[in-house]
């Protein structure tokens, strides 16, 4: 008769596959898991008290790092916001690019995640592949703001810079590669015995739990709820496109993984309109006094980041800064469910339950 | 196995296909022009309105001034000019705000250095920083100015 | 003025008088204006034309004759001049779009600007027939120095903007320096408040609230209207967590989705903010819950919406304000061992240099 003794394991702040500086405290009993501690706040660095003393303009870097995979959404969540607050109107122009270089970025977003996660599970190539194609929206972006990974490109009432001259074209010549990229990514891992072995049926739950959870985004969308805020609560100009929201019927992490492949395909379809209907001229940015001092009141946005719903809450006192300034990220709330989840799972099912819940720690903690 | 096969296939293609990898360091790479690199300074045209040091999200500019030397002339002219590089997040706002683009970035970016004293930089040091600078600077463009290229 | 060869860092003046900038305006560079915190007298005419559309703004004039209203004066004696002017700022905004809400802007940012002695100067507009800079006389300087003596004076007995003049058109927000209707000035159009589309929405449930859950249930309510229209309610804290459980499970509300909860420090209280979604009927709703700053408590929703788990740790870390009923109310983003609520006003940091 062997006696098993409980084991604390300690997934430490520093390992490759916690997407970032972030410990899971498991208590073991042989392989299966008894209880799951998440301990966070390792990347906590003060955004939202930082942001108290700076203008908005000077928030805007700091929005960047937050999400860091994806930053073009957090700087859109906050210059929303204060446009909503001032009632400030963004031209067309302006809007266009915010939402392809917003499209854009959740393709790379989602490749990150896809390379990511295939690495976590065991393999390599998949990983190369997704910075490969990433890269090319990578390059993009540094053509368009001038970095390429915290832009600092959007600015309350439009953006910074326009487009250079034959921008368009490119992200315009992407889209099909992108697409003959996506049919490869299908053949080499959606049919692998292995890998479809390891993730159906891993990491279920229903509705009720999602929605109790506040989970969003594929999180939420795995399990049949169909609740995109781009097309729920629009923003933006994502009334004026045609895409489909996917869904899922399980709720598992493969219902989770074909979501996401889905989502690039209808984020590539939204860029194949927004290049098709950009117009030809117009201005970059909008009419917006010189000091951005939003009245006194309280508004709270929240778009549809690559992650779930991003939201910004700002309650100004009518200065130039903002009294409280607080983000409501998605993988900190996505993130609850971890514990639920791994209970009476196997350790190797805990790397990939968490992949497939799709975190940055930036944005845990923020 | 039958998918096991197919995604060996893609492998194998990929084996023979252009590679993608770049030589850095040994090719130096070429950003676009708009990239935000280490900033480069030029004394004569900064007109002490201290615009950068007040944008700066992390306050990494420091700068002094003095009266004009030349009698006839009014105004401010630089004095020393310092930023620290430890704390510069190469943001680009204070080339945004200067109203004489007398700080502009250049695509340089290699600053790695051997200890934390060299990353605070003056002002000879940001002027001699001159090759590469970037064209695209958004100071003199009045605001709403596209450029309507696309 | 200032002196040669100082470090100037934020806190010194600007611009000689005689001191032209030579480059367009630039938005970021008038927000910088905005957000120092020099006193009244070392700024000398480093203007700020608030409201000028960028489109306008010319090489020339790129200072305008304004005052730049720093944070301690241009707030509490004008803490009402400050209220009506984003009053104003924000109703014709609503109502009548760009060009009239400019002119309302700069009204508003010139009675802001210059509480008592300036009122019936002319606008700042961004015509090339003003003078680039104005100089600021001596009594100018005294008076706004008396100004800002005043506003920190009486922002040390304020609690926020907002508890001034509230007219009795809707229970005005105590709660936030919420838009709440007050009597116009004599500058503004004299129009009639047009009701939000939400009104009775909002109005159903403060009653349905009274009824089900106690008459004083609901302190104050009111629309949101910069945030969609959004009903807004504040609930008293010790009926909280019997409105929450009403809002959950009643038919037409059936909010199942905790949004987002944060929380708030006013200066004289703390609160926590909730937006609630029902993702079936589209109804939403935000709750402020107040608690004050000794003993702060509210009632935790864990059992109700467990998305207000950590949350509400972060609420308690950062802020300080406990949630009994909560399973683990422990520090989440500080370590375990740290004194301290960081996200409180008054919370001073260990390495202040840093």
């Amino acid at each position: 008769m062997i006696r098993t003794e409980e084991l604390l394991l300690n997934v430490g702040p520093q390992h490759p596959s916690t997407h970032g500086v972030f410990r899971i405290v498991v208590k073991l009993d042989g392989e299966v898991i008894t209880e799951a501690t998440p301990v966070m706040g390792y990347l906590h660095r003060g955004t939202e008290k930082l942001a108290e003393s700076l203008n908005y303009t000077q928030i805007i870097p700091y929005t960047d790092r937050m999400d860091y995979v994806s930053a073009m959404t957090n700087n859109y969540v906050l210059v929303h916001a204060v446009e909503k607050m001032m009632n400030i109107e963004v031209p067309e122009r302006a809007e266009f690019l915010r939402l392809i270089v917003m499209e854009l970025q959740r393709v790379a977003s989602h490749l990150v995640w896809w390379g990511t996660y295939l690495l976590d599970i065991g393999a390599m190539s998949p990983f190369l592949y997704a910075f490969r194609d990433r890269e090319i929206i990578i390059d993009l972006f540094n053509e368009i703001s001038g970095a390429r990974l915290t832009y600092n490109y959007m600015r309350v009432g439009g953006v910074k810079w326009d487009a250079p001259s034959g921008w368009i074209d490119k992200v315009r010549d992407f889209i099909p590669y992108m697409r003959k990229r996506m049919d490869e990514y299908d053949r080499l891992v959606s049919g692998n015995e292995i890998f479809l072995a390891r993730i159906k049926g891993v990491g279920q739950y229903d509705a009720d739990t999602a929605i109790a959870y506040g989970l969003s985004g594929a999180n939420l969308r795995c399990t049949g709820v169909d609740w995109d805020l781009r097309k729920t609560e629009p923003y933006s100009l994502y009334d004026r496109f045609e895409f489909d929201v996917p869904l899922g019927q399980k709720g598992d992490c493969y219902d989770r993984y074909l979501i996401r492949l889905q989502e690039i395909h209808e984020s590539l379809r939204i860029l194949e309109q927004a290049v098709a209907q950009f117009p030809s001229g117009g201005d970059t940015m909008g009419k917006v006094p010189r000091v951005i001092r939003p009245p006194a009141g309280e508004v709270y946005a929240r778009i549809e980041s690559p992650r779930g719903e991003i939201g910004c809450y700002i309650i100004s006192k009518g200065k130039a800064e903002p009294y409280r300034l607080k983000f409501r990220r998605p993988s900190f709330v996505n993130l609850q469910i971890l514990p639920k989840l791994l209970v009476g799972e196997t350790m190797t099912n805990l790397i990939t339950i968490l992949g497939g819940v799709d975190i940055v720690v930036g944005e845990v903690d923020c | 196995m039958k998918g096991l096969l197919k995604g060996l296939g893609v492998t194998f293609k990929a084996m023979t296909s252009k590679k993608i990898t770049y030589a850095y360091p040994d090719v130096p790479l070429q950003m676009p022009d708009r990239f935000r690199g280490i900033q480069h300074f030029d004394p004569d045209k900064c007109i002490v309105c201290n615009a950068c040091a007040r944008v700066c999200p992390t306050e990494c500019i420091t700068l002094t001034g003095k009266p004009n030397p030349d009698p006839d002339k009014k105004g401010k002219v630089i004095d020393t000019y310092d930023i620290n590089f430890e704390i510069c997040i190469l943001c680009d706002l204070c080339t945004e705000v200067c109203p004489t683009e007398a700080i502009v970035m250049t695509n340089n970016f290699e600053l790695a250095t051997y200890s934390r004293d060299d990353l605070y930089k003056d002002r000879d040091w940001l002027n001699g920083n001159n090759s590469l600078i970037r064209q695209d600077n958004i100071s003199m463009l009045p605001k709403g100015g596209a450029k309507k290229d696309v | 003025m200032s002196e040669d060869n100082q470090p100037t860092n934020r806190e010194k003046p600007l611009l000689e008088p005689d001191q032209e900038p030579k480059g367009p305006a630039q938005a970021v560079e008038g927000e910088l204006e905005a957000s120092t915190d020099n006193t009244a007298d070392d700024r000398n005419n480093v203007g700020e034309s608030a409201a000028n559309e960028q489109m306008e703004v010319k090489q020339s004039e790129m200072q305008e004759v304004g005052v730049k209203p720093t944070d301690d004066k241009g707030d509490a004696p004008a803490d009402n001049a400050q209220e009506k002017a984003a009053e104003a700022e924000v109703q014709p905004v609503e109502r009548k779009g760009d060009a009239p809400a400019d002119s309302a802007q700069e009204k508003a940012a010139e009675a802001e600007a210059q509480p008592a002695e300036h009122k019936g100067e002319a606008p700042t507009e961004a015509a090339a027939d003003k003078p680039a800079r104005k100089p600021l006389t001596e009594e100018e300087r005294a008076a706004r120095a008396k100004a800002a003596a005043e506003a920190k004076a009486a922002r040390a007995t304020a609690a926020e903007g907002g508890t001034v003049g509230d007219s009795a058109a809707e229970p005005a927000a105590a709660t936030r320096p919420a838009r709440a209707p007050r009597a116009p000035k004599e500058e503004e159009p004299e129009q009639p408040k047009v009701p939000s589309p939400k009104q009775p929405v909002l109005d159903r449930l403060v009653e349905q609230l009274r009824a089900d859950i106690a008459p004083d249930a609901v302190e104050a309510s009111i629309i949101n209207e910069t945030d969609g229209h959004m009903p807004t309610v504040t609930i008293k804290a010790e009926h909280w967590y019997q409105t929450a459980q009403w809002l959950r499970h009643n038919p037409e509300w059936a909010c199942d989705y905790l949004r987002n909860l944060s929380g708030v420090d006013q200066e004289s209280y703390l609160a926590v903010v909730y937006h609630l979604i029902s993702l079936k009927t589209r109804m939403e709703v935000a709750v402020h819950v107040k608690t004050d700053r000794e003993q702060p408590s509210i009632a935790s929703v864990t059992p109700i919406w467990p998305t207000a788990d950590w949350n509400e740790r972060e609420t308690y870390d950062l802020f300080g304000i406990a949630f009994p009923g909560h399973p683990n109310l422990r520090r989440i983003m500080m370590s375990d061992d740290w004194v301290g609520h960081p996200l409180r006003k008054d919370y001073e940091q260990l390495d202040s240099e840093v």
